[in-house]
């Protein structure tokens, strides 16, 4: 910084918990543009590699789904795809346990989601029914599981 | 043009009568993905494309008052962008994401959508007031009718899946723009605002994550988004929202009382420095605008409304400025520009005491 010109460019960095304000010139600013570190945010400090627990052991590990690694995942703060949910679901826990209230989703889902799991419902009580020969009631439940399939 | 007519319509959210000052703007956003591909960071080129093309279809095939309106950001040139972005329609780097990255508008900026940003789908609409509630609404009945076209990435245990894991389960975002100059003069915005983020409450400045409060103004929004029912999260956040503002109110009430000419002083000055000058940096006169608008929120300032304060904030933008100048401006013309333009909207304020009016502008110093 040249200790010349009046600050105008203000900047507040935060490391290690504590904030750093920093003052700059309009000249210093422009020069030390691509220097200036972003401030960094609770996501990727929570996704750095720094932040390593029991379960983080094998960077090279792969999503089955789209090949991403444990070390991408850590590198871009992102994950790959929707199987990465699946094939990273251990080191995923402390994180999101971190982030959230709790590990399980409760809100809404989708329509087509809701008629899947009324329809496994119905398979299953379909299967006991015909288990204990009450085919009148398999057959009630297959025609509902049909209509169900058809929307 | 698509760009000149959002232009000529002035963003909804911020054009109404009647603000009481305290809540800016409501905004939610749900993150969404659809199943079976990677998430647009990951993928390649051909495979952002096809999303968007998938998710395009099923904007046309969903049912809406007007018909959505698709700006490819590989098509939109750099200051339209900076337009988009200062309208809080597309993310600061939404535009650099490359080919795939679509702008979905459906009419007058009520919901729009961002294909290929972090997510494959980022649905969001912003209203003014405090509006979480309804605004949720809107929004979800959007989402219903486009998950009949497009199958979402989504776990019974985790919801839906997000490419950040701190979006996945509801991929909802609420968040709400808050004026706190009260509070920030009384210095009690910081503790609040760790008593907050104790509560999963997040606190940021005016353009989003990792950015300044300029202008007193807070963006307040849910932190986790798993965990909880989307109706929890907007309750959650309304209770917090109308206990800031009872608090803001409270301390406005006691700046009034106790330190009249303090408050006086801060909205004399912004007004002095906005009608005196002539050339303004953008965040200076966010900051300065923002003591004007105190200055009407508490009755001091007279014939300027809080929509002409948060139409002046987005006009004085880059972007905006440019596209008013039709052409390239450096920083420079830019402070001047906005300068010209605020003094000559503000040119007939006047203030208040409450005992007598004075003229505060300082027509003596002026030459123009």
């Amino acid at each position: 910084m040249c200790q010349e010109n009046e600050a105008t460019m203000h900047f507040k960095q935060v490391s290690d918990g504590a904030a750093k304000e920093i003052h700059l010139c309009a000249k210093c600013a422009l020069q030390a543009e691509f220097n200036i570190e972003p401030i960094i945010s609770l996501t990727e400090s929570l996704l750095a590699p720094e932040f390593q627990t029991n379960n983080y052991q094998d960077p090279e590990k792969k999503c089955d789904g789209c090949g991403m690694k444990e070390s991408d995942f850590r590198r871009l703060s992102r994950l790959g795809c929707p199987t990465c949910y699946t094939s990273f679901a251990k080191e995923l826990v402390p994180i999101l346990s971190a982030m959230h209230k709790t590990s399980r989703h409760i809100g809404r889902t989708p329509a087509v989601e809701v008629a899947n799991r009324e329809i496994t419902g119905l398979e299953q009580s379909m299967e006991k029914a015909v288990a204990i020969q009450d085919f009148e009631e398999a057959a009630t439940l297959r025609d509902k599981i049909s209509e169900l399939k058809d929307k | 043009m698509i760009i000149d007519d959002i232009l000529k319509a002035p963003s909804s959210w911020l054009s109404k009568d009647g603000d009481t000052g305290i809540v800016i703007s409501t905004r939610i956003r749900l993150a969404r993905n659809i199943a079976g591909h990677r998430f647009p960071r990951w993928a390649d080129e051909k495979e952002r494309i096809r999303i968007a093309r998938d998710l395009r279809n099923a904007f046309d095939k969903t049912e809406t008052i007007t018909p959505p309106v698709f700006l490819d950001m590989m098509e939109t040139d750099i200051i339209d962008r900076s337009i988009l972005e200062e309208r809080h329609l597309i993310s600061r780097d939404f535009a650099e994401k490359g080919a795939g990255s679509v702008l979905v508008l459906s009419g007058n900026e009520s919901i729009c959508a961002m294909i290929n940003e972090e997510d494959h789908l980022r649905l969001q609409a912003i209203r003014f007031g405090l509006a979480l509630d309804t605004t949720y609404k809107e929004l979800i009945a959007l989402d219903a009718k486009l998950e009949k076209h497009v199958k979402y990435a989504f776990s019974s245990e985790l919801g839906y899946l997000t490419a950040c894991p701190s979006n996945v389960g509801t991929g909802l975002r609420a968040s709400v723009m808050m004026h706190l100059s009260g509070l920030r003069l009384l210095d009690e915005v910081d503790p609040l605002i760790r008593g907050l983020n104790r509560l999963g409450i997040a606190v940021r400045g005016l353009a989003g994550e990792g950015t300044e409060a300029h202008g007193n103004m807070f963006q307040i929004s849910n932190q986790g988004t798993l965990g909880e029912t989307e109706d929890e999260i907007i309750a959650g956040l309304t209770d917090v929202v109308e206990e800031l503002v009872m608090h803001e109110n409270n301390a406005r009430a006691r700046l009034m009382q106790d330190r009249n000419v303090f408050v006086l002083d801060q909205v004399g000055r912004a007004l002095g420095i906005l009608s005196c000058s002539h050339m303004l940096g953008s965040d200076e006169t966010v900051d300065l605008l923002s003591g004007l608008r105190f200055g009407i929120e508490l009755g001091i300032v007279k014939d300027l409304s809080t929509k002409d304060i948060n139409e002046l904030i987005i006009m004085t933008q880059p972007g905006h400025l440019q596209k008013y100048a039709g052409k390239n401006l450096s920083p420079e013309k830019r402070d001047e520009l906005r300068s010209t333009i605020i003094r000559d909207r503000i040119s007939n304020v006047k203030l208040t005491t409450g005992q007598r009016d004075q003229s505060a502008t300082c027509e003596g110093v002026r030459k123009d």
